[in-house]
């Protein structure tokens, strides 16, 4: 699973922390989706999708 | 060691254990960001799973070659020796988990008849019959019944708990079944 998680929040001039508190979960969690380490739980996903304010699929692309 | 030597040694652990719960507790009365979440969590069910199967790996082939070096000696075999307690213990462990775990998964109040369940029952059997024959095992070691008594008494046992077991799984699935089909 791809995503763009990165250029978004960069895009929003958010840290990896920033986005980390705003959804409740550790940066480091944060630092392995951005690096396609870790594929998030839909209930995460989602909660960054509201963060970002975009559309699951515009953010995480199946391969 | 000595029994005093022992107990401060367990209470050290206590200690130990009593500091880390505290210190959490009071990070999370706090706030700020989370020191677990799904992801650590996920990370901390592999790490559980890989040290039980390092500890059951590793107990298992001290408890063959301690009882293997016994033979040699002339020794009798030594089945329910701390080897063989943890090999035991971690057999039930992942009975029971793999049970708890499919239980969970399988969808069993909508299907009660699918592979899932197929497989919790297997395991379901395979723990009545393992408590089961333990504990004959246990008792004719204990010297509370004969050995010869407790052989027999392992069979039956095992035989009645799996049927036992197996008509109530069955009972309760049809009542699933009943019920769901209302």
């Amino acid at each position: 699973m791809k995503n763009n998680i990165r250029s978004l929040r960069e895009a929003l001039g958010m840290t990896q922390e920033d986005v980390a508190k705003q959804v409740g979960v550790t940066r480091q969690t944060i630092i392995a989706i951005e690096n396609d380490k870790y594929n998030p739980t839909l209930n995460l996903a989602f909660k960054l999708a509201r963060l970002f304010g975009r559309p699951i699929e515009e953010i995480f692309q199946d391969q | 060691m000595s029994f005093s030597m022992y107990l401060g040694f367990v209470s050290g652990i206590l200690a130990g254990l009593l500091v880390v719960v505290i210190g959490t507790v009071q990070k999370r009365r706090k706030g700020g960001a989370p020191d677990t979440d799904e992801r650590s969590e996920l990370i901390n069910v592999r790490a559980g799973f890989l040290t039980a199967a390092a500890t059951g790996i590793i107990s298992f082939v001290a408890w063959v070659t301690d009882n293997v070096l016994r033979n040699q000696r002339g020794e009798e075999v030594a089945f329910f020796s701390p080897w063989g307690i943890i090999v035991l213990a971690t057999c039930f462990i992942f009975l029971g988990a793999k049970a708890y775990e499919t239980w969970k998964v399988s969808d069993h109040d909508a299907a009660p008849d699918d592979e899932e369940m197929k497989k919790v029952k297997t395991a379901l059997l395979c723990l009545a019959f393992s408590v089961l024959s333990l504990g004959s095992a246990l008792a004719s070691a204990d010297g509370r019944i004969e050995r010869s008594v407790a052989n027999v008494l392992v069979g039956f046992l095992a035989v009645l708990g799996s049927a036992t077991v197996l008509t109530l799984v069955r009972m309760y699935l049809r009542r699933q079944k009943a019920t769901s089909g209302r």
